[in-house]
């Protein structure tokens, strides 16, 4: 029994989420006795260990019609005091407009924060528009991070990554490789 | 004819030099067959007829392009060529059949040797790879194009029938105003960094073993949530992605792509070392310089960063936003952040840092180098600590190296509000501001009375001060009942522990919110590490808010 319970829980990636409900394949209930095994490091159902910078997560949504629409930002940071700059971004693709496309946040004014920008996309698609998050503390610390909010535009199926990209070769050995051209003198 | 090109490179490859040689040895290895200057005069066979193989040196260099002079967006009119070290370049014909292999050594240049007269292409690959007394396995991919290995190409060429030279370079793509052109640089301007981490580690352990490690860079690594194999990556990070050790690196352009931001890169290794070669218990999840934070996440966050100026310099950069012209920077000298203490990572890396360096400032007059700080991140006794790697269990360590003075120690970490002392942290006075975060491992009996723990909101979720409360219980075996009930607090909230074991958890049975939790079951004889939380505050989507519990065991 131990042994599936492990496998099961190594397999569902073992993330904290997972230790709940593979706990429950195998106890019927918490406080029957039971012989629990280790599965592993902490690695094992952490978050990835991200790079440094400012203290601000974001989540997003979409709405709109036709090639119109408002993203709504949840932005969450982690600061008591100092200011929180916002800055979406498009691309030749898809434009943002409106002055709420950059922001100024009151960190002291709570823990999270909506913000929501207008866009035009220039065909359906799958786009990302580009934020960039810069808090400033009362410390003068500055840190910034990025976010890329992905949007759907019409009934489109999302076009894989790298599509307009040179495609990866299978060597002789079947190995995949890209091929990038060097520049090269010859003597 | 004669040509001037250099000896080392083409006399002596490093593959002649490399089996038995550490990392450190690479930069000097072309020369170990027989030392002489950067360049000579070499004669090519004139016997007459043709040669049975003739050999192709040359310098693998890729464009570097550097931080503004105010460490804040990239230059891009200071790009450099700077040497691709320690990589694997092949001979291949057009089929891509390999003739001959060498390694790069420390100025990029690489010598094979291939029959005259035939079809040969140079070709580079982005991977690093050492099987000797120190052995790593190191290639970059690309995560959406399959996995596919980065290889810089030269051309078809004809080997002719004496010996040549062939200067391959990676470009950036960068063409005045935009990347227009494949950024072929990428790859190599992330082993750039790895180079150094690992010269710096095989000084100090000429016999360290690395286990494989993929780096994940594509164009298309953006800074969102989603597929990995879709480049939406969330950020550059450490992670295992099916068991193999992984560092992700952003791509995107005009938004914040790393690969120049070798301070991140190296950062990711720090993750990826404390991880695989040492002891890490990170819980992960994200951080800043300012945080209040799981002393887990404090202390690898900040030997991450550390890390990251002892190979390079002090000064941490992140260029990011339109034209890579914006971002961030820090010094890990700096010895002053707000909210110093046991949880807050620029405090860690502020003590790391002035161990390590040269330099002294404040209390600062340790000059160590990496050799004790490597020294107790392998010590047995800080790999088999029954508590967390935190600050105080490795400190607790480190002070014992010959190097470190203890006294300096306790002064730079007295500088930084640290107090407490051992591997718990005993005596800890500094609270974060909120009382209940002390003791930082609170002490329970078998049998004994019910130990208050608490998880607020106050700092934060996930990984933030205050989201979890340690226990440390020894136990002599039997049947043993663990019992975490709410006191106080909104209704249904959700009591949830872990029980851990010198760095491994137990998978343990979980009780629906709103009810305690309860858990039985027959620990061997030992000490054990209680992890107790609220769900609500750590998991995506919760409702947050503060509540204490009651612990026993019995």
């Amino acid at each position: 029994m131990n042994t599936v319970l492990k496998s099961s829980c190594l397999a569902a990636g073992a993330v904290s989420l997972a230790l709940g409900g593979c706990a429950q394949l195998a106890f019927s209930h918490a406080t029957d006795e039971a012989a629990p095994v280790k599965i592993g490091h902490a690695e094992d159902l952490a978050k990835s260990t991200v790079k440094s910078g400012a203290a601000v997560s974001f989540r997003h949504t979409h709405t709109g019609a036709g090639r119109r629409g408002t993203v709504a930002f949840v932005v969450s940071e982690g600061y008591d005091t100092g200011t929180l700059t916002l800055t979406a971004t498009g691309d030749e693709e898809i434009s943002v407009f409106g002055a709420a496309a950059t922001q100024t946040v009151d960190l002291s004014d709570g823990a999270e924060h909506m913000w929501s920008v207008d866009f035009e996309a220039a065909r359906d698609g799958v786009f990302y528009l580009n934020v960039m998050a810069v808090a400033e503390t009362k410390d003068g610390i500055i840190a910034s991070r990025a976010y890329a909010a992905r949007v759907q535009v019409g009934e489109v199926a999302a076009e894989k990554a790298g599509a307009g990209e040179s495609a990866a070769t299978t060597m002789p050995s079947g190995e995949t490789v890209i091929m990038m051209e060097a520049e090269e003198v010859i003597q | 004819m004669t040509l001037t090109i250099g000896l080392r490179g083409l006399a002596f490859g490093c593959r002649h030099a490399l089996a038995g040689l550490a990392m450190v040895s690479l930069a000097a290895c072309s020369g170990g067959g027989g030392g002489g200057d950067d360049s000579s005069t070499f004669t090519p066979p004139t016997s007459g007829g043709t040669p049975t193989s003739v050999t192709i040196s040359g310098t693998i260099t890729f464009d570097s392009v550097p931080h503004n002079s105010n460490a804040i967006g990239l230059n891009y009119s200071g790009i450099t060529q700077e040497p691709v070290r320690g990589v694997t370049v092949q001979a291949t014909t057009g089929a891509g059949a390999v003739l001959d292999s060498d390694v790069t050594d420390g100025s990029g240049r690489y010598a094979v040797d291939v029959d005259p007269n035939t079809n040969v292409r140079i070709q580079v690959r982005s991977e690093m790879v050492q099987d000797a007394a120190a052995d790593w396995d190191i290639r970059v991919l690309d995560n959406t194009r399959s996995n596919a290995l980065y290889i810089l190409a030269g051309s078809l060429t004809n080997s002719g029938t004496s010996n040549s030279i062939r200067n391959l370079n990676a470009a950036s793509g960068w063409t005045g105003a935009a990347y227009t052109q494949t950024r072929a640089a990428g790859p190599f301007a992330i082993l750039d960094g790895i180079y150094d981490a690992l010269a710096d580690l095989t000084a100090v352990d000429a016999t360290i073993t690395f286990p494989d490690l993929q780096i994940f860079w594509s164009v298309n690594n953006r800074s969102a949530d989603g597929d990995v194999a879709d480049g939406d990556i969330g950020t550059s990070s450490y992670t295992r992605i099916s068991g193999v050790p992984t560092i992700l690196i952003l791509g995107d352009v005009n938004n914040d792509t790393d690969e120049y931001d070798t301070h991140v890169v190296v950062h990711e290794f720090g993750h990826y070392f404390e991880d695989q070669v040492a002891r890490g218990d990170s819980i992960g999840g994200a951080h800043s310089l300012t945080d209040r934070l799981d002393p887990r996440v404090a202390f690898s966050e900040g030997w991450a960063n550390a890390f990251s100026g002892m190979v390079l310099d002090p000064v941490y950069r992140d260029a990011q936003g339109a034209g890579q012209l914006f971002g961030f920077a820090f010094s890990v000298e700096s010895n002053s952040y707000p909210n110093e203490g046991w949880f807050n990572e620029g405090s860690i890396q502020s003590i790391l840092y002035d161990v390590f360096d040269s330099a002294s400032d404040g209390v600062d007059t340790i000059s160590a180098g990496l050799g004790p700080i490597y020294s107790a991140w392998t010590d047995s006794d800080f790999l088999n600590e029954d508590s967390f790697s935190t600050v105080f269990s490795y400190l607790d360590v480190l002070q014992d190296e010959p190097a470190v003075s203890a006294t300096v120690l306790n002064a730079l970490r007295a500088a930084q509000n640290i107090n407490g002392t051992g591997p718990l942290g005993i005596g800890e006075t500094n609270d974060g501001g909120d009382m209940p975060n002390l003791p930082v491992y609170k002490p329970i009996t078998v049998g004994g009375a019910a130990v208050e723990v608490c998880s607020n909101d106050d700092n934060g979720t996930y990984n933030k001060l205050g989201n979890r409360a340690f226990l440390v219980v020894t136990v002599t075996g039997g049947s043993r009942t663990f019992s975490m009930t709410q006191t106080s607090g909104a209704a249904n909230r959700n009591p949830e522990f872990r029980i851990w074991n010198n760095g491994l958890f137990f998978v343990l049975p979980s009780d629906p919110i709103g009810q305690p939790e309860i858990v039985i079951f027959s620990p061997s004889a030992d000490t054990y590490i209680i992890e107790a939380f609220d769900a609500e505050n750590t998991e995506d989507g919760g409702t947050r808010g503060d509540a204490c519990y009651d612990f026993t065991v019995n």
